[in-house]
């Protein structure tokens, strides 16, 4: 499937442990015009903010091994990448707004496709993410 | 009318002052021995009459018990307590509730101010996450605390009266998930759950375990089914498709759930893995030392060896009648880890033209899963394909490491 819109030098990290599902996703935000990295925990993550400036947009899951989880990455990275928009996923309904950084967009796993999609597109193109 | 039977032949001297400790076991010669001039109950011989009197019965009794009294709550015990403190036994007495119980403080504090207040509070199999021993452990508990009056009748204390019950609920918990995996449906383990009338604490623990475990399920099924139909040329054969891969995610399961989803043994999987293609005698050799594999890696090599048994059958060594697939393994001390799937006497081989989900899937998924790499080779006599990578020192630390992640 060849994307109907690109965003030139816009990347998205995909953060999630297993590999089946990460890669799955990473498809996804291929397939939404983006070009993708992927990191199966925190500290990888981190290093890959950190080597790839063009990284825009975080995707990353709530559950995962390691001393910081999804949520933690996601405080650490608006901290430091004030810029890069950020997308939480999780299977755990029992997340707080308040949880999350501002500005972050919760989906609930199994999400729908287009939804992510939709998402992305609204991040990349600026437009305030939807509350 | 006097139960003179009971009484009689027994001595109604008083024992001498400052005796309540006798009987008392090792616990009573330790109040006797403790500098309690350094606490805020003062020393030994000041006591009030009351503290002297909870104090004998405490100590005297074979009923595992603590209380704690004055302002701070300073906390004394009996020989039958001392197993519950675990490693803070050494310290524990005439120091402060507080101090000694840190890791507990906040989930008992509700239930020590009911108790200071008047009323008596009842808990059974209370879970509390306690460090005694070093490390964390999950620990449940059957107790009463009850107030303690001082000689004016002022509440100065309370009455802990307690059995620890990890041990009971643990085995409660595990003929529930034994019994639930006999019937390995879900809605198979949940009557088996709700049968068993375990209490409410451990039903939600077990409950929130088994959503964990179905939403991870989930996200493999849709990353499964999404990646078949991207590669897949019709319909039919995406059906044909999810079916075949499902299939080998769901036998990686029954063997999983038979061990409480901590590990499964290579052969088991592997066993499972190629039967549906066992159609003839001599078609699999499958030959390896016991290995134990991570839950993860069990689902992961399921699906490995279900795609390159799927595309034998269709394009190497089971597709022909005289084909075999030999399969072994080898493991040594440092848990390194390498498996070969070897196929002969099937057509000649060539690698596929277009990379679908099944070469993305035996090659860097699963070398994911295994810290290690994999490759396939196109060899003229058949497909060989290589697996090196690490098995779990500890195949329990997988598992116990996401727990209490998530518990966070």
């Amino acid at each position: 499937m060849s994307p109907l819109v690109t965003f030139s030098n816009c990347a998205v990290l995909v953060v999630e442990d297993e590999p089946l599902v990460r890669l799955d996703a990473m498809d996804l935000v291929t397939d939404s015009g983006f070009s993708a990295y992927g990191a199966p925990d925190a500290a990888t993550a981190l290093t890959m903010m950190e080597r790839h400036s063009d990284i825009r947009i975080l995707l990353a899951d709530i559950e995962m091994p390691g001393a910081m989880n999804g949520l933690k990455l996601a405080h650490a990275v608006r901290e430091r990448w004030p810029d890069v928009a950020i997308l939480i996923a999780s299977g755990n309904r029992g997340v707080l707004k308040g949880d999350m950084p501002d500005g972050a967009v919760f989906f609930l796993k199994p999400y729908a496709p287009s939804a992510i999609m939709q998402c992305l597109r609204d991040s990349a193109s600026g437009t305030p993410a939807a509350a | 009318m006097i139960a003179a039977e009971a009484w009689e032949g027994l001595s109604s001297a008083p024992s001498p002052s400052g005796d309540f400790l006798a009987g008392g076991g090792a616990l009573g010669a330790a109040i006797r021995a403790f500098d309690w001039a350094s606490t805020p109950l003062g020393p030994l011989e000041t006591w009030p009459r009351s503290l002297k009197t909870i104090s004998h019965l405490v100590v005297t009794s074979k009923q595992p018990m603590c209380f704690w009294w004055g302002p701070k709550l300073t906390e004394l015990y009996n020989d039958a307590f001392v197993p519950m403190l675990g490693a803070r036994a050494d310290r524990a007495l005439g120091r402060p509730f507080k101090e000694v119980w840190p890791d507990v403080w906040p989930d008992v504090l509700p239930l020590v101010r009911r108790a200071l207040a008047g009323e008596g509070t009842w808990s059974e199999d209370l879970p509390l996450m306690m460090t005694r021993n070093g490390y964390p452990e999950q620990t449940y508990w059957t107790f009463s605390y009850s107030p303690l009056q001082d000689d004016d009748g002022r509440i100065a204390g309370l009455l802990n009266i307690v059995t620890e019950t990890t041990g009971a609920v643990n085995g409660r918990a595990k003929r529930v998930l034994t019994d639930a995996a006999r019937d390995s449906s879900f809605a198979g383990a949940q009557r088996h759950i709700a049968a068993h009338h375990v209490e409410e604490a451990e039903q939600h623990v077990l409950q929130r375990e088994l959503s964990h475990r179905m939403k991870n399920t989930l996200a493999m099924v849709q990353a499964i089914v999404s990646q078949s139909l991207r590669h897949a040329e019709n319909l039919q054969q995406a059906s044909d498709t999810i079916a075949g891969r499902l299939i080998a995610l769901s036998h990686a399961q029954d063997i999983l759930t038979a061990t409480n989803w901590i590990s499964a043994e290579v052969e088991a999987v592997v066993d499972h893995a190629v039967a549906p293609h066992r159609d003839a005698d001599g078609r699999f050799t499958i030959a390896g030392p016991p290995a134990r594999m991570s839950a993860r890696q069990s689902l992961g090599l399921s699906l490995a060896v279900h795609e390159l048994a799927t595309n034998a059958a269709k394009y190497g060594a089971l597709s022909t009648d005289g084909g075999s697939v030999s399969i072994g393994w080898t493991v040594n001390e440092a848990k390194d880890f390498r498996f070969v799937w070897r196929e002969a006497g099937g057509p000649p081989v060539a690698p596929p033209v277009h990379k679908g989900f099944g070469s993305r899937l035996t090659q860097r998924i699963v070398a994911e899963y295994f810290a290690g790499r994999a490759h396939i080779e196109y060899d003229a006599t058949g497909v060989v394909f290589t697996l090196e990578g690490r098995l779990p020192v500890d195949e329990t630390a997988e598992e116990t490491a996401t727990l209490s992640s998530r518990a966070r």
